[in-house]
């Protein structure tokens, strides 16, 4: 199956298709979850109706966190079997990933000023999130500093690969350190402890921003195609003429 | 620091926390997509020119190859 579609150019032909289908499923998920994330869930009993900031501040979180892991996939298949397209999706997923965690510490920022009284805490989740974020900063960095397309690559994979010790870290922070961080209430063992009417509306927003990050990520991979087929081209013209 | 409430708009200060949240998760996600569109209309054009001329120039060759 992933042979299959690992083919560049069948890759090209089903992300045609693909991509604006994701964006129809973000906007119908994002019409649907948002009137209940804004006005129909229920106000927190200790937060009150700052809890509303959850319904995008965990799924960036999330994401963050899901697309960082794929570009270690990415980079292991890289480094690994050396192919083009696993180098392609890793460097596509970068941008939305970094965002992604920019938006997670902002809107964790803006919703522990009037839960915690402070923007910003040196705790174990809130600086592993920072380091994911400057992770994300260096990996982008390194590709745009090395000319040599294949050498950024294997170096991006490399720091790529490093970088997803922090993945853990990240996700057992509130269990394995005393945080201000409030501990996982959704995926954890024994179920989650969200109430019913608070989870539906946080897996739709999940959903959505889910649909948004993959279909943005198809865009970000067909532009990356394109410019190399433009880029050979380019010099093939440029070494044929006389 | 002071909270971050938008005047004349949104007074209340816990309100503005979460249309601060919201705006800019859609601004993320919409500067996102548009660039990203941008940028794959941009490199699509551009490999689709490079190739043509390409092929046209690959025309012009064997044309002259082929005129005795």
């Amino acid at each position: 199956m992933i042979t299959v579609f690992a083919n560049p150019d069948r890759f090209m032909a089903l992300s045609r298709y693909l991509t604006p289908i994701l964006a129809a499923a973000a906007a119908a998920l994002f019409a649907w979850g948002l009137p209940q994330a804004l006005v129909t869930s229920p106000p927190d009993y200790q937060m009150g109706e700052t809890v509303r900031i959850m319904y995008v501040h965990v799924p960036a979180a999330w994401w963050a966190l899901g697309l960082y892991a794929a570009m270690g996939m990415a980079s292991f298949v890289s480094l690994v079997w050396r192919h083009v397209l696993a180098d392609v999706a890793a460097r596509a997923m970068a941008p939305v990933g970094a965002v992604l965690a920019a938006l997670c510490l902002i809107t964790g920022s803006l919703w522990g000023r009037p839960t915690w009284g402070t923007w910003w805490e040196w705790d174990a989740r809130l600086t592993s999130m920072l380091v994911l974020f400057i992770t994300y900063i260096g990996y982008l960095a390194l590709w745009a500093a090395i000319e040599d397309a294949q050498r950024a690559a294997r170096l991006a994979a490399i720091l790529c690969l490093v970088g997803l010790i922090n993945l853990p870290i990240i996700r057992f922070s509130v269990d394995w350190w005393y945080t201000l961080h409030q501990p996982a209430s959704v995926l954890r063992l024994g179920g989650s402890a969200i109430d019913p009417a608070m989870l539906s509306p946080l897996l739709i927003m999940a959903g959505a921003f889910a649909c948004a990050a993959a279909s943005i990520t198809l865009l970000g991979m067909r532009s990356l195609i394109h410019r190399r087929q433009a880029l050979a081209a380019e010099l093939r013209l440029a070494r044929s003429a006389p | 620091m002071t909270d971050p409430a938008l005047p004349g708009v949104i007074e209340d200060p816990h309100t503005a926390y979460i249309a601060w949240s919201y705006a800019l998760a859609a601004l993320s996600l919409a500067g996102l997509a548009f660039v990203g569109w941008w940028r794959a209309r941009h490199w699509s054009a551009r490999a689709k020119a490079a190739l043509r001329a390409e092929a046209e120039g690959g025309e012009a060759e064997e044309k002259k190859a082929s005129t005795p």
